[in-house]
């Protein structure tokens, strides 16, 4: 599915991107728009791309095909390190933060991409300015840990915190990069009810202040019930994309969960 | 004091020297960079410096000299070795390093042969190598600390999640090398100013296994783990002396029940311990607040 308008009217758009791993087709001419300040859902079966999608967008793999557009302007060839710099951070699907770090620092290591890395002659012999510059991305942390409710553990080891807590810090770490699209690869897989509605809660207000925010989810329920717009993913293709409940009373995206079409209510 | 300072210079000096050999180790290994080219351009500094000694060149000009080269040499070493990782990237630094003492023992006249160079003229006291060990170690704590401290332990442990949080990836191992191999060139310009001699014996595995001990069992998160592995190094075989020709044996096994309890090093240990004093319980979350009767 393409979908053709003004790259410059939306946050993101891509424009028929594709993804192979060899002879696997993992990602296939996807083209889709996001508008700023809007809560976007990413569904599909398990190995329908989502991951991969996403990967592709913060150029973590190469894709083989297409275009993709940030705030107007085309991102496909940039290095997958100066993503963060235009504005787009991710979480991952399985947690990923560092246990030689404690939480405030792992948060920090986000907030340092603001603060674009200095390193010159200031930075190596002015203690002060170091000082300066180290006190500013912590103010970042501070900031992105009150948001996610962890302030009181920002010197723990993230391993001994609980599993939702952890998926807390991943968040902050990627808000930290004060991005204006955040990207969030599961968020919730394996987290009791009340930890996914924290979760859940917590994306609407990074969207009520303004971030987009592209959420990859298994729980239809949820997603469908938060998200203003869906997309549906089946064997790397977008095969729905519109309203959550009308995507989800589509043939083709009944057909792809449960085989059939059937009136389902979620 | 005075005595025990005449009395122990040398090995004061050895472990100074050695705290420079094991950090230039450190800063690539504290990126997740196996790299072991350091002791190669440690072996190429000591000749280097010898050579130039020897030709009345002041140390103010040498060392400077061959931390520059170094340095600039191990940045290029960066280009060809950048796709290598792990053991991969350990074997062609080792093949850096077994070549150089080979090429020293056929460089006829200029290195001395397989004897190598002797009687090079003091070039440097106790006191100035103190100095430049303190100034190289202000230098490495300013890399440890704030982004590049975070940034070289997200390079170790994840480099995709590094690249997704905006690090240079590729720049900062290029540098990691640089700043290692000048290490090592500068560590081994010094020692062949302060033992006046140099073979190509002095480099090689023996050297490398070494530098690998004090980088690991001090610890390779932080310099202080370089300055206790060179200080353990190097004092405790003169500490065992009293056990006579089983010295190295129960030295080895120090060494073996060091890293088979400490994987991350003494320091690590220090570390866990004072963590395990300072922690506290998690607070909970909301939902286990609300379920909490009030």
């Amino acid at each position: 599915m393409t979908t053709t308008g003004d790259p410059a009217g939306a946050l993101l758009r891509t424009d028929g991107l594709s993804v192979t791993f060899g002879g696997v087709k993992a990602v296939v001419d996807v083209g889709l728009e996001l508008e700023p300040g809007r809560l976007y859902g990413l569904v599909g079966p398990n190995g329908s791309g989502k991951t991969t999608f996403l990967n592709a967008i913060s150029r973590l793999v190469p894709t083989s095909h297409g275009t993709m557009w940030f705030n107007g302007q085309d991102y496909t060839r940039i290095s997958d390190t100066k993503v963060a710099s235009i504005g787009i951070s991710r979480t991952f699907q399985n947690i990923r933060l560092l246990n030689l770090l404690n939480v405030e620092d792992n948060v920090k290591l986000g907030a340092d991409a603001v603060n674009g890395r200095k390193r010159n002659l200031d930075w190596w012999i002015g203690r002060r300015a170091a000082r300066r510059e180290e006190a500013y991305v912590a103010g970042l942390a501070a900031e992105a840990l009150e948001r996610v409710g962890l302030t009181a553990v920002a010197k723990r080891d993230p391993s001994t915190l609980s599993y939702g807590m952890q998926r807390r810090v991943e968040i902050a770490r990627a808000i930290a990069m004060k991005p204006r699209l955040l990207l969030l690869d599961e968020p919730t897989a394996g987290m009791r009810e009340d930890e996914r509605s924290e979760i859940m809660e917590l994306s609407q207000s990074l969207v009520a202040g303004g971030m987009t925010v592209l959420l990859v989810e298994h729980n239809l329920r949820m997603i469908t019930s938060i998200c203003q717009h869906l997309f549906v993913m089946y064997f790397g293709n977008c095969i729905a994309s519109g309203d959550p409940q009308e995507v989800m009373r589509m043939p083709d995206v009944q057909q792809a969960y449960i085989g059939h079409s059937a009136d389902v209510t979620v | 004091m005075f005595q025990y300072f005449s009395d122990n210079e040398v090995l004061i000096q050895q472990t100074l020297v050695y705290v420079l050999l094991a950090i230039s180790l450190q800063v690539v290994l504290r990126c997740g960079v196996v790299s072991l080219a350091s002791i190669g351009f440690y072996t190429l500094g000591s000749y280097a410096s010898a050579i130039l000694v020897k030709h009345d060149w002041p140390p103010v000009l040498i060392l400077p000299l061959v931390v520059l080269a170094s340095g600039l040499v191990g940045y290029g070493f960066g280009k060809p070795l950048a796709r290598l990782r792990g053991l991969y990237l350990a074997m062609a630094t080792l093949a850096f390093d077994l070549v150089i003492p080979v090429l020293l023992i056929n460089g006829g006249d200029l290195t001395g042969g397989a004897l190598g160079i002797y009687a090079i003229p003091l070039a440097i006291t106790t006191g100035s190598l103190f100095v430049i060990v303190v100034v190289v170690i202000l230098a490495v704590s300013q890399i440890e600390r704030g982004w590049m401290g975070r940034a070289s332990l997200a390079l170790r442990s994840d480099e995709n999640l590094a690249r997704s949080m905006g690090v240079r990836v590729t720049r900062e191992r290029y540098l990691a090398f640089a700043i290692s191999a000048a290490l090592g060139g500068l560590a081994g310009a010094l020692s062949a100013m302060l033992f006046r001699a140099v073979s190509p014996g002095n480099g090689g595995f023996a050297l490398i296994t070494l530098g690998l001990t004090m980088a690991i069992v001090g610890g390779r998160d932080s310099w202080v783990g370089a300055v206790i592995g060179a200080y353990l190094v190097t004092w405790v075989p003169e500490w065992l002396r009293f056990v006579g020709p089983y010295r190295a044996l129960v030295f080895g096994l120090v060494l073996v029940v060091v890293i088979l309890f400490f994987p991350d090093g003494l320091l690590g240990a220090v570390r866990r311990l004072f963590a395990r004093s300072r922690r506290k319980p998690a607070p909970a979350t909301r939902s286990e607040r609300e379920a909490v009767p009030v």
